[in-house]
């Protein structure tokens, strides 16, 4: 799969939290993305499979807001991620943001 | 009179910009409606879902418009390009359809010659395809070794007309291919420059990439090497003949 340098950031931030999930808002802050480019980029990542989603566990009457979409880097996702970083030569932590 | 006016455009100004301010989140979700219209229709209901939702964690009231905006115009650009996709797709196959008609008999003659000058119809070799997934090109086999001078002339007619590729308009079909499109890289190469294509390549340059075992000429018998000079003599002398007919109408004109 083909990423764009949005796509190397958004990857970047699911390798700084190892097996966390991370909603679309929180994402999109921590990668600096606009949102027009994140949601169809998580959509292509998920149909191939590197990331898969899941509904919060939360009572939106109880929290006063409505119930949030989270996503989790997969096994496969991971190890795509780190070829693609590998590959291409850019230190993970020297990554610029 | 001019002062109470402008008081008044003021007034109104900060009115219009309050009422506007008030409508901005609800016509956020408007927009955010608009937008997951443009998503496959399984989809729409979930990303409705997600995006209200996110709306609702965007502090402020001109950054949830904003957010709605962008939101809008990446999806819009995403079925704009899953249209041109479509339309792409749909020419390769109108393309398919005509040109297969009109080269079936050339394929089962080419096929019949084969078996009988290799013993086998067609030979397999990969190229990288859309996202790094590798994929096979069938293509009439044009002999590593030839060996007399039948085998040498067929590989000279099929490498120089491109003809043994015919068989690469499967891969067309199949949507391995397309007709506009990046030039098709062996796999063998894809890994060693660690190059990837976001689209398909491009059928010209499957018909136009070098044979996996391309024939060297210095094997060729002392005919196979005549007919060889034979055919590049009548090339060069037709390209010769249409330059100099190209400059004559040219100064013609003159």
């Amino acid at each position: 799969m083909r990423l764009s340098h949005a796509g190397l950031k958004v990857l970047r931030v699911f390798l700084d939290n190892p097996g966390g999930t991370i909603h679309g808002y929180e994402l999109m802050a921590a990668a600096g993305v606009s949102s027009g480019t994140l949601y169809p980029l998580l959509m292509r990542l998920e149909s191939v499979g590197w990331l898969s989603s899941s509904w919060e566990q939360s009572n939106p009457t109880e929290d006063g807001r409505p119930r949030r979409r989270q996503y989790r880097l997969t096994g496969t996702g991971q190890r795509a991620a780190l070829e693609r970083f590998q590959s291409i030569g850019l230190d993970l932590l020297g990554f610029a943001k | 009179m001019n002062e109470v006016l402008l008081g008044l455009a003021i007034g109104f100004c900060g009115f219009a910009w309050t009422e506007l301010r008030e409508w901005l989140p609800y016509l956020a979700r408007k927009l955010i409606g608009l937008a997951v219209r443009a998503l496959p229709s399984d989809l729409q209901a979930r990303m409705r879902e997600e995006l209200l939702a996110e709306l609702n964690s965007v502090p402020g009231k001109l950054s949830p418009m904003i957010f709605a905006i962008s939101v809008w115009i990446g999806y819009k650009q995403q079925a704009l390009n899953l249209r041109l996709a479509s339309r792409a797709r749909s020419s390769d196959l109108i393309f398919v359809f005509l040109y297969g008609i009109c080269a079936a008999p050339t394929l089962i003659a080419i096929a019949v010659v084969s078996v009988l000058l290799h013993r086998r119809v067609l030979t397999a070799e990969q190229f990288i395809g859309k996202s790094g997934v590798p994929f096979v090109v069938y293509s009439f086999p044009i002999g590593i070794q030839p060996q007399g001078l039948l085998q040498e002339i067929w590989h000279l007619t099929l490498t120089r007309t491109r003809f043994h590729r015919l068989p690469a308009l499967y891969n067309l079909m199949s949507g391995d291919v397309s007709l506009k499109g990046p030039s098709a890289i062996p796999v063998t190469a894809t890994y060693r420059r660690g190059r990837e294509l976001s689209e398909p390549p491009s059928l010209g340059s499957i018909f136009h990439s070098p044979p996996a075992s391309p024939i060297s000429y210095r094997t060729l018998t002392t005919l196979g090497w005549a007919a060889h000079k034979l055919v590049n003599l009548v090339r060069n002398r037709i390209r010769r003949l249409a330059r100099r007919s190209a400059r004559r109408g040219g100064s013609s004109l003159k």
